[in-house]
C-alpha cells in the first residue's frame, strides 16, 4: 500500500538530526521527500541472483572481512548489528549516489540547535537542504572510490 | 542381456532429459588453462585479471560476480526456480575468486552462455563471496557466442593506508586488455576469440546484498538513457519499481550476432 505525503515526510524528517542533514544545491523539501521514499524502498530489497529469497540483513552473514569490503559504506555496515541499521546506512548511500550531500554540522551549532525549540529546528534544516554552500563539519558527497585507483602512502617494511 | 541393454539406454535417456549437457546456470569454476580449452556450442567466456601492483594490493584475494542482465528492462535477470527441470543453460550467475595471492597478475577465465552481464558485487579479502551489490549503477559487458570477453582488470584494496591520511577498501579497475591477450597464448582457439569487452557503465537493477553501491568504470560511456515510457514503473503496463522480490520470467537470449 503507497504511503501517504505526510508519513513520507514525518519519516523521511528522522534523517535531519540535530547534527547532520542532507543537502542539495537548490533542493527543495519535496525533493528530499522523493528521494528519500525511493531510497528508502530501494534498501528494503532482497532477491538473490539466483532467484530465491534471502535474509539480507542477517548480521551473521556480515564477515568482517567482506563487510571491510564494501568501502566506506561497506564499514558503516560492518558496524551495523541490526537490519534497521543496515537499511539507514543503504538509504544514506542511495541518497549520496543521488548527489545529496551529507553535512555534519559544527558542535557550536549542535549545541546551538539542542536548545532550539523542535518547530524551529525542523525549519532551519529545512531551508539548509537547498542552499549551495553547506557548511559545517563536514560535507561528504559521493565519490567513485571503490573502483578508481587510490592514492596510497608507501607501506613500511615489517 | 538384450533387456539389460535396453534398460541402461532407458535410464541414461531420462538422465539426459534431466540433467541438460550443458548446464552451466552458476558458473563459480575458472577454466583450467593448463589444459585445451574448449567452447561449447551456446558458449562465450568472460576474462577478468587479479592486479597486484603494490604492496599493499600484494597477497591480497577478492571476488567479483556477474549476473545476467537485461539492457532493455534495465534489471538483472533472475535464474527461474525450474530452471534445471526446464533444461535452461543460460548462465544467471557467475563468480569469479582470485587464486594464489602471491601472483602480481592472474587471470581467470569463465565459460558462459551468450547475453548481457552486469558487475553485481566486487569485495576485497578472503571468503569467496561478495557482500556488495552494485544496484545504484553498474558496468555492464556483452558476450557473443564464441567470444572471449575481456572485463578489466581489478585489484584487491583492504586497509590499505591513504596518502591523505585514513584507510581504503575497494577493487580498483584498470583495462590491460594486452596482458590478458597474452595469458591466452597457449591457448590458441581462445586467444583468436579474444576481444576487449564494450563495457557500459549505468546498468542499475533491484537492490540486495549487504551493502548497495554504485561502481562505475573510469572512462567507460553509460548505456544510453532510456524512453520515459521503457522506464520500470514508467510503463502503464509494468507496476512500480520498488525493491523486493520480482516474479521470475525466463527470458531468452539471443543466440546469434
Amino acid at each position: 500500500m503507497a504511503e501517504k505525503p505526510d508519513d513520507i515526510a514525518a519519516d523521511s524528517m528522522r534523517d535531519l538530526k540535530d547534527s547532520r542533514y542532507y543537502n542539495k544545491a537548490g533542493a527543495t523539501r519535496a525533493d528530499y521527500d522523493h528521494d528519500w521514499q525511493e531510497c528508502r524502498l530501494i534498501a528494503r530489497g532482497s532477491k538473490t541472483p539466483g532467484g530465491s529469497s534471502v535474509v539480507v540483513y542477517n548480521p551473521a552473514i556480515i564477515s568482517p572481512a567482506a563487510a571491510a569490503g564494501g568501502g566506506i559504506i561497506g564499514a558503516m555496515i560492518g558496524q551495523a548489528i541490526v537490519e534497521g541499521q543496515v537499511r539507514r546506512a543503504n538509504r544514506r548511500s542511495c541518497l549520496m549516489f543521488r548527489g545529496w550531500r551529507l553535512v555534519e554540522v559544527s558542535d557550536a551549532d549542535e549545541s546551538r540547535f539542542a536548545l532550539m525549540p523542535e518547530t524551529e529546528r525542523e525549519a532551519l534544516f529545512i531551508t539548509a537542504l537547498g542552499v549551495a554552500e553547506p557548511v559545517g563539519k563536514s560535507v561528504t558527497t559521493w565519490t567513485n572510490v571503490f573502483a578508481e585507483m587510490p592514492v596510497l602512502a608507501a607501506k613500511e617494511a615489517k | 542381456m538384450m533387456r539389460d541393454m535396453l534398460r541402461a539406454a532407458a535410464i541414461a535417456a531420462a538422465l539426459s532429459a534431466t540433467v541438460p549437457a550443458a548446464a552451466q546456470l552458476s558458473v563459480n569454476k575458472r577454466a583450467d588453462l593448463a589444459a585445451p580449452v574448449v567452447l561449447g556450442p551456446n558458449q562465450g567466456a568472460i576474462v577478468v585479471g587479479f592486479r597486484r601492483p603494490d604492496d599493499w594490493s600484494a597477497g591480497k584475494s577478492g571476488t567479483i560476480a556477474f549476473a545476467r542482465y537485461d539492457v532493455e528492462k534495465r534489471d538483472m535477470i533472475a535464474r527461474p526456480d525450474n530452471a534445471k527441470k526446464l533444461g535452461d543453460t543460460n548462465t544467471y550467475w557467475v563468480s569469479v575468486t582470485s587464486g594464489d595471492r602471491k601472483l602480481v597478475l592472474d587471470h581467470v577465465v569463465m565459460l558462459v552462455s551468450p547475453g548481457d552481464y552486469v558487475l553485481y558485487g566486487a569485495t576485497p579479502g578472503p571468503g569467496g563471496m561478495v557482500a556488495n551489490s552494485f544496484c545504484f549503477s553498474a558496468p555492464t559487458i556483452r558476450v557473443a557466442p564464441g567470444e572471449i570477453v575481456y572485463f578489466g582488470d581489478v585489484t584487491p584494496y583492504l586497509a590499505a593506508r591513504v596518502a591523505g591520511g585514513g584507510l581504503h577498501n575497494g577493487m580498483a579497475y584498470s583495462a590491460h586488455p594486452e596482458d590478458a591477450r597474452a595469458a591466452l597464448a597457449n591457448q590458441p582457439a581462445l586467444a583468436a576469440a579474444f576481444k576487449s569487452g564494450d563495457v557500459r557503465n549505468g546498468a542499475s537493477y533491484t537492490c540486495s546484498g549487504q551493502a548497495m553501491m554504485a561502481y562505475i568504470v573510469p572512462g567507460k560511456p553509460s548505456l544510453p538513457d532510456l524512453a520515459p515510457d521503457q522506464k520500470l514503473g514508467n510503463s502503464p503496463t509494468t507496476p512500480p519499481r520498488e525493491a523486493g522480490p520480482r516474479p521470475t520470467v525466463p527470458i531468452l537470449i539471443p543466440t546469434g550476432n
